[in-house]
């Protein structure tokens, strides 16, 4: 195994720009372990004359929090508060007609549809990729391992173009996605492709081959040694990297803008609806959508913590 | 787990051959349609005045973006790594919003807020327009790219906790010489694979940008809107295969960038 083509730290910072849920939660974990017992203490032993100098470095200054807060809210909270108080503009009830108009719920239950396919899709073949990269060997796996990443590297626009050279109204194969439900869900498992493996690839490495040995030494078949041994060891990272996809699915729009065709209640997406109704001046009902398409991928990426957080406390409790 | 030899080229066949159709046929059916009818017509279409505005443009964004990210995501990691105050989890969580959000509704969110009819209509009814012009494009671009520098060097913070600042400042350096000369240094291959994404995404962000520009071609397209517009407005096919390709290059240019610049930092 080429061990530093995919070593543990690269993969997991590869994933790292879309892969969240967990990570805020473990960062928490570490602040609390490392910065404020140093904070602490320096601040109490230090002797009157020099305590001064050493606040100002292990601390920051409010100025420094005020200018934070300041410039979330401006980039990322007010535009969101904004968006949900247009949402909820004319009542509960306008959001409520908004979000059950007939195209409105069309176009929510396409993406949910599509994006639950890919995400299944991706459990069983980003799976199937990460084992062959770790266990396999052949030539060109480092490359092959690079490609992994590049649906990452690839603006999402790109992403349909390159899909539309092969598989649009000019197939050179003769194979015409284009406008249909499995355009869709070619353009997205190629955008979606890197999270599962990407999640499943540093746990596969990390994972115990005595464990598998023993079973096969106790008669086990490989398939069951698989499902018995491996697949447990894995499911959290599987789970995590499928509802990873899911999320990034739902919102999708780049790569699916040509492919999809825009067909309404057929292959038009809750992004596509959204940006058509802001075209169409109906600012309250692309609101409204937003929010609900929001409202999906904070409930997807909630599981995901509550999941991820009960296997950490079930592994603790093992150790 | 002992694999039979049969089983194991079978999963690899399976594998490689999910790759080859999904990722590696498609990027090569781009390349032969982009450069089949030679360089010259490929340049060509990639050197036309809209395309070098265009090109200008996501420069222009790049350039204002890339220095804002690096300086507030500097203090915010900062600010979440040193800082001791209530709410502290809350500005965590907001970091990582972005990437939960859909660009389509970073669009909207950003047009209720800044459009005319919006929370701070009053700047756009004063004449200076934020939605349709460069800072609509440049606030979606920042929304988007905004995790990317704290989080990549959030870690190394932690992992160089506050000793050599400590010894600095106890020998009489004040705040700025022991961020110049300690911190910094510390943290920069941190921030250089930050950079590095933003300037990937930033050049790559589509929706976000479709939403809040005008899209007029040499004023106000990003080379992403251009590839858009040649497709779907002008059905200049091939024009958008060459501007894709372009984009492309950029793109793998960028993840070699990433790769060695990984590399670096495991060796460090």
């Amino acid at each position: 195994m080429t061990s530093n083509a995919i070593d543990s730290r690269g993969a997991e910072h590869s994933a790292s720009p879309l892969s969240r849920p967990g990570s805020s939660g473990r960062d928490a974990s570490e602040t609390t372990t490392d910065g404020a017992g140093e904070g602490g203490r320096s601040r109490g032993s230090a002797t009157p004359g020099t305590t001064p100098k050493r606040r100002r470095v292990g601390t920051v200054r409010p100025l420094g929090i005020g200018i934070v807060t300041l410039w979330l809210s401006v980039i990322v909270l007010l535009p969101l508060a904004a968006l949900t108080v247009a949402a909820f503009s004319e009542g509960w009830a306008g959001f409520w007609d908004a979000v059950t108009a007939p195209a409105a719920i069309a176009a929510l239950w396409v993406t949910v549809l599509v994006s639950a396919i890919v995400a299944v899709v991706n459990a069983v073949t980003g799976t199937l990729i990460a084992w062959v990269l770790v266990r396999d060997d052949f030539r060109g796996k480092r490359f092959v391992n690079a490609i992994i990443d590049l649906p990452f590297a690839l603006p999402t626009i790109v992403a349909s173009i390159v899909l539309l050279s092969l598989y649009g109204p000019n197939s050179p194969i003769d194979v015409h996605l284009n406008a249909t439900r499995w355009g869709l869900i070619v353009a997205l498992l190629f955008v979606t492709l890197p999270f599962v493996v990407r999640s499943v690839q540093p746990v596969l490495i990390e994972a115990d081959r005595e464990v598998e040995e023993a079973a096969a030494s106790l008669g086990a078949s490989s398939w069951t040694t698989f499902r018995r041994v491996v697949l447990p060891t894995l499911a959290p990272a599987i789970l995590s990297g499928t509802g990873l996809a899911f999320a990034r699915a739902i919102g999708e729009y780049g790569s699916v803008v040509l492919i999809g065709g825009n067909i309404p209640r057929e292959t038009q997406v809750a992004s596509q609806y959204i940006q058509q109704q802001i075209e169409i001046d109906r600012p309250v009902n692309a609101a409204a959508v937003s929010v609900a398409l929001l409202a999906i991928a904070f409930a997807t990426l909630l599981v995901l913590r509550v999941v991820a957080s009960r296997t950490q406390r079930r592994e603790e409790r093992d150790a | 787990m002992r694999v039979g030899t049969g089983t194991r080229i079978t999963l690899r066949v399976v594998a490689l051959g999910y790759l080859f159709v999904l990722v590696a046929v498609p990027i090569g059916v781009i390349l032969w349609r982009a450069f089949e009818p030679g360089l010259a017509t490929f340049i060509a279409s990639i050197s036309t005045p809209a395309a070098i505005s265009a090109l200008n443009l996501s420069l222009l964004i790049i350039a204002i973006v890339v220095p804002l990210n690096v300086v507030f995501g500097v203090v915010t990691a900062l600010a979440l790594v040193r800082g001791r105050f209530r709410g502290r989890g809350l500005l965590q969580a907001v970091v990582d919003l972005p990437f939960a959000v859909s660009p389509i509704v970073v669009g909207v969110s950003l047009i209720m807020l800044w459009g005319v009819n919006g929370w701070f209509g009053a700047i756009d009814r004063a004449g200076f327009q934020v939605i349709f012009g460069l800072p609509g494009m440049v606030l979606a671009t920042i929304f988007v790219t905004l995790p990317f520098v704290v989080r990549e060097v959030e870690p190394v913070l932690h992992e160089i906790g506050t000793e050599q600042e400590q010894a600095a400042s106890t020998l009489g350096a004040d705040r700025w010489q022991t961020f110049w000369r300690i911190t910094l240094p510390a943290i920069r291959w941190g921030l250089t694979y930050g950079v590095v994404l933003t300037v990937a995404r930033a050049l790559g962000e589509f929706g976000a940008v479709i939403m809040v520009s005008s899209g007029f071609p040499g004023v106000s397209q990003t080379l992403t809107l251009l590839v858009h517009a040649r497709y779907i407005d002008d059905h200049n096919t091939y024009g958008a295969y060459a501007a894709a390709t372009l984009l492309m290059g950029i793109a793998l240019l960028v993840l070699l960038l990433m790769t060695l610049l990984d590399r670096k930092r495991s060796d460090r």
